[in-house]
């Protein structure tokens, strides 16, 4: 049994539990032996070089992705990407991608309200109301009507969290959810980021934003060459890594030259 | 089968034919089409809309339509007997010109504007700007869909056959008629379809290549 | 000097209405099964199974490539070697529809590959089946980016049906032929039907751009739409 440093929560059951996961496309291995459990209400922050598997990580907590070894259970269930219950799995999962995949042909109300109305099977008076509530949340309720390309990348990235939340999820997965973004629209969505781990959710967020991870992040996942290298408080794994390896990535982000 | 092989040397001469039918009349769709393309371009309005009209017309007006236009209508007009071979020429280069003229068009178009610029800033004078600056450059990109007109034209030839020129398929609906009752009777057409596709496939293969090339050299 | 007059056409107005019928019936119908047909083909040229792929690769390039006159001849003439007697009617439709499918497979293959890998994603990370992934969210990407496209196929069809005159269907080309054959009055014949097949082709042009705009409200919006 594995121990989780600098957890100071009780115990519970983890809402994710991953047992050593193995992924590979044919013989090139993108991760190998990943081990580790989330708590309800935890934020998780998954850092580490580009190219070592940390998005092909999420998309395999969700199915959209399969692996070739080992065990991921999300809430008790078994994630496989080929049974027929992951679809009610996803329900549970709220996804944010790097390229914010909003739907082009809808308006920013309809990218929100569809999956509650077709997946959850809400009417369309009762998800409206409910994605306005997430507008307000995102600060976006004035864009509501606007299609995707009317808007910059901040606000559908905003959209893209709204949408998420209005399935309410249980767990919620950032991709690196600002690596496409202008950077005077970055700050707006790690606000409300921040926001969403202030209201207790659980948050599983892979990033490059050191500050973000510091400051909001329970804990922090070094990943380098598909494997966890160090697993600890931000706080902990940013001023004294143990590792050579995070001493080195993380001297790279915070100084770089 | 065996009758099939006597007849190889008219299946032979039909090909033949069909290729050079539809080559005269792409020559001839180039010639108007370049034409038609460049007064599309041109930054008068009225003769952009003559031109337009133009490509417009021939776009929806169906070949055999324009065949039997110029096979009939214009023996009638002029008094002259047009043979089936002119009048199916001259109707496949009219419908050719509207196609080669969206091609000339999209070719001129795709130069970029500073291309001109920088020419006209070295002192060149507008006609040389266009000679030895923009038309090398489109035409290379001109080739590639041009090349697509051609096989256009040719299917298109083989409604000649309609008229009663003997091009290949006219050759094949012959050959069909006097082996009436042989097995060879639906083979001839297999034959003949076999043969527009591979000809056809290989011509857009080219096309298809050359294009490859152009995206490479940019 | 020919002497232009369209009053020698008046008799022949009659049947000229029940040609424009025919070519409208005969179009409208290719149109909608090569637009099913062509959606299903793409899918079957986008499939994972690589000899399902082949097939559909060999449908498109042998139908393409091939004169859409001799594919009528096939039917009209081959198929009853194998006993399979079709009315000139449905020979004509079938070689039209099998036309269009092959071009419609082409217009659809490639609006399916413009929308990305990652609208697939997020509609299944929402939990989307798969049916639903298609009907909400890929689908109507793959129309709309398809739709200009769709239009000029539509317009194809249009021209491709004056080939169905010679599986002796009454359509406007059948029209001009035979009235011109009895009449001699060419010009004035094929001036009317050149006119029907003109008025036509605008027809769809224009209802194209209007309902364009009307289904697509953010085109003027610019973006990638």
């Amino acid at each position: 049994m594995s121990t989780e440093p600098g957890l100071s929560v009780i115990q519970t059951d983890p809402i994710l539990r991953v047992d050593s996961v193995t992924k590979s496309f044919g013989k090139k291995i993108i991760f190998n032996n990943i081990s580790f459990n989330v708590q309800a209400g935890q934020v998780v922050v998954i850092v580490g070089p580009s190219g070592t598997g940390k998005s092909t990580f999420l998309r395999c907590v969700n199915g959209l992705e399969d692996i070739q070894s080992g065990r991921i259970v999300f809430e008790g269930d078994i994630v496989n990407a080929h049974s027929k219950n992951i679809v009610s799995l996803r329900k549970r999962i709220g996804m944010i991608f790097q390229n914010f995949n909003l739907y082009p042909h809808l308006t920013a109300l309809e990218n929100v309200t569809l999956a509650p109305m077709k997946v959850l099977g809400e009417s369309r008076k009762l998800a409206d109301e409910r994605a306005m509530d997430m507008f307000r949340k995102v600060r976006l309720e004035h864009r509501a009507s606007a299609y995707p390309s009317q808007l910059s990348g901040g606000e559908q990235q905003r959209v893209a969290i709204a949408r998420a939340l209005a399935m309410n999820p249980s767990l919620m997965m950032f991709d690196e959810p600002t690596s496409a973004l202008d950077p005077e629209t970055v700050g707006d969505v790690l606000a409300i980021m921040e926001e969403l781990a202030r209201d207790g959710r659980t948050m599983l967020v892979v990033t490059h934003e050191m500050g973000f991870a510091d400051h909001v992040g329970d804990r922090m996942i070094f990943m380098d060459g598909g494997t966890i290298i160090e697993d600890g408080p931000p706080s902990e794994l940013l001023k004294n890594p143990k590792e050579k390896r995070t001493q080195q990535f993380v001297n790279s982000v915070l100084r770089p030259n | 089968m065996v009758i099939l092989i006597d007849y190889s040397f008219l299946l032979i001469r039909g090909l033949g034919i069909t290729l050079w039918i539809s080559w005269v009349a792409l020559l001839l769709a180039a010639l108007i089409g370049a034409l038609i393309g460049l007064g599309r371009t041109s930054k008068r309005w009225s003769i952009r809309f003559l031109t337009g009209v133009y490509a417009e017309f021939f776009r929806s007006i169906p070949v055999l339509v324009t065949l039997f236009f110029v096979y009939y209508g214009l023996t009638l007009l002029t008094g002259i007997n047009l043979s089936t071979f002119v009048a199916a020429t001259i109707a496949l280069a009219l419908e050719g010109s509207a196609m080669m003229s969206e091609v000339v068009r999209g070719g001129l178009q795709s130069i970029a504007k500073g291309q001109r610029e920088a020419a006209l800033s070295t002192g060149m004078k507008a006609w040389q700007v266009e000679l030895f600056i923009v038309w090398p450059q489109a035409i290379r990109v001109m080739i590639p869909p041009a090349v697509g007109v051609y096989v256009s034209t040719l299917k298109a030839s083989s409604l000649a056959s309609v008229i009663g020129y003997v091009e290949l398929t006219k050759t094949g609906l012959l050959i069909r008629e006097s082996v009436r009752g042989h097995s060879g009777s639906l083979l001839i057409l297999v034959v003949i379809a076999t043969i527009y596709v591979i000809i056809n496939f290989a011509i857009s293969r080219l096309g298809a290549m050359l294009e490859e090339r152009n995206n490479f050299v940019n | 000097m020919y002497n232009f007059n369209l009053f020698f056409i008046f008799p022949y107005l009659d049947s000229l209405q029940w040609a424009i019928w025919n070519t409208l019936q005969i179009s409208v119908t290719a149109t909608f099964l090569s637009i099913i047909f062509g959606v299903l083909m793409a899918l079957v040229r986008l499939s994972n199974y690589k000899y399902l792929r082949l097939c559909g690769v060999f449908y498109v390039e042998v139908v393409r490539n091939m004169p859409m006159v001799v594919l009528l001849y096939l039917i009209f003439f081959g198929l009853p070697s194998f006993g399979i007697v079709l009315s000139g009617y449905i020979s004509g439709l079938t070689a039209l529809t099998m036309n269009s499918t092959a071009f419609m497979t082409e217009i659809f293959r490639s609006g399916f590959m413009a929308v990305s890998k990652g609208q697939f994603e997020a509609a299944r990370a929402q939990g989307m089946t798969n049916t639903q992934l298609y009907r909400f969210i890929i689908l109507p990407q793959v129309f709309r980016i398809s739709y200009a496209s769709l239009g000029n196929q539509i317009i194809g069809v249009i021209m491709g049906s004056s080939i169905m005159m010679i599986a002796t269907i009454e359509e406007v080309t059948a029209w001009m032929f035979n009235t011109g054959s009895i009449n001699f009055r060419y010009f004035e014949v094929f001036f009317v039907g050149g006119l029907v097949y003109f008025v036509l082709c605008q027809t769809v042009n224009l209802v194209r751009n209007a309902l364009g705009k009307i289904i697509f409200k953010t085109a003027a919006a610019g973006g990638p739409w």
